[in-house]
């Protein structure tokens, strides 16, 4: 076997390369416990529900996982300006993203 | 009462050093549990903690909880990787994954035993790499089009013999035209740079293309593919991605690759 080691951070390898390998995939063997993950297609919607929320957004940084030092290389620098508009767009189409997936919450319930 | 978090399986390793990462609690040892020849990579866990309805419910709803935990699940099993500085094949399990006691593990490895050592020899020197591709420059790449693609250079002659009153319509149309062909285009320069590495690659697969809120760019993503390359391949695989690089920059599109990742692409069964 070759003379290496896990080398991620090579290049722009950042959350979603993790989350989408570790909670999306992988082999499926029966535990006693499983612990039931939001898969990556609903992590996308909360997502989009949580920069919906001013404060979280505020609170977590819309970019949580490019201001990890681990997990993103050459994070860019923010336009914060356009940051600001492309929110302010989000807002509006999280508030119909909220609905749906209250809509679509109670139904599974 | 403590249960078992596992990680990963390998093959048997001899005098592999104990695993520093933390478990996925944050504290627990990691430790390697030999069973006929395979290695669970596995962590104690407090049953009332991580069977707890809050457990299930953070695991839901609290993003920062599943950041936290997803990272410490997978530098688990990228150390487990590691064995005396070579890289050696593991299953990477889907996280949270959780065993009672060790007897209620064992079963489960009996019974998924043959499957195991299955997809252990189908990875056995092999690594996973991924590729993604962003559309980087989406004006360098609708300019391309412009210039070079028939159909529009077709509707542009068209509108131009026409008189002004129609044109100013037909430019409407040019630009759905122009929308269109920079779709097929996009989608074939995905396919043939799927398929290029592809050759390259013992196996691959398309991935999910993800959404700019999880991959923290600006970008769109195109193509995110994911390909088990043999070990004695990987200098040839990484060589036709810097030569795709440079040809797909040339259109707009920028591409990412990283790896060796756990086979999480291959292992499922």
């Amino acid at each position: 076997m070759s003379e290496q080691k896990m080398m991620h951070a090579t290049e722009a390898t950042n959350l979603a390369d993790i989350l989408e390998r570790v909670l999306d995939k992988g082999i499926v063997i029966a535990g006693d416990i499983k612990i039931q993950i939001a898969d990556i297609d609903l992590l996308t919607i909360k997502i989009r529900l949580l920069v919906a929320s001013v404060d979280k957004a505020m609170e977590m940084g819309i970019n949580w996982w490019q201001q990890d030092p681990y997990l993103s290389s050459g994070a860019k620098g923010g336009d914060i300006e356009q940051e600001n508009r492309e929110l302010r767009k989000k807002l509006e189409r999280n508030e119909e993203l909220k609905k749906r997936l209250e809509r679509a919450e109670a139904k599974a319930t | 009462m403590n249960g078992l978090y596992l990680y990963c399986l390998r093959e048997g390793t001899i005098n592999s050093p104990a695993i520093s990462a933390k478990g996925i609690d944050g504290k627990g040892e990691i430790f390697i549990f030999p069973y006929r020849g395979l290695e669970a990579i596995i962590s104690r866990v407090s049953l009332d903690e991580f069977g707890s309805e809050e457990m299930q419910r953070k695991a839901r709803e609290d993003l920062n909880w599943i950041k936290e935990k997803g990272v410490a699940h997978e530098r688990v099993i990228e150390e487990a990787m590691i064995n005396n500085g070579k890289l050696i094949s593991a299953v990477p399990m889907r996280f949270g994954v959780i065993f009672k006691d060790e007897t209620k593990l064992i079963e489960s490895l009996d019974s998924n035993y043959a499957g195991i050592k299955r997809v252990l020899e189908s990875i056995r020197d092999k690594q996973e790499w991924s590729v993604k591709a962003y559309l980087m420059d989406s004006g360098k790449f609708t300019q391309a089009i412009k210039e070079k693609n028939e159909t529009v250079k077709e509707k542009e002659k068209e509108i131009a013999s026409l008189p002004e009153g129609m044109a100013f319509f037909m430019e409407e149309e040019l630009k759905q035209v122009i929308a269109n062909e920079v779709n097929m285009e996009l989608n074939s320069s995905a396919d043939t740079l799927f398929d290029r590495l592809t050759r390259q690659s013992s196996a691959s697969v398309k991935c999910n293309i993800l959404a700019k809120e999880l991959t923290g760019k600006r970008e769109p993503m195109v193509l995110n593919a994911a390909y088990l390359v043999s070990e004695g391949k990987i200098e040839s695989f990484k060589h036709e991605v810097e030569g795709l690089k440079q040809q797909l920059y040339e259109k707009g599109l920028c591409l990412e690759c990283s790896g060796p990742w756990p086979a999480f692409n291959f292992t499922g069964y």
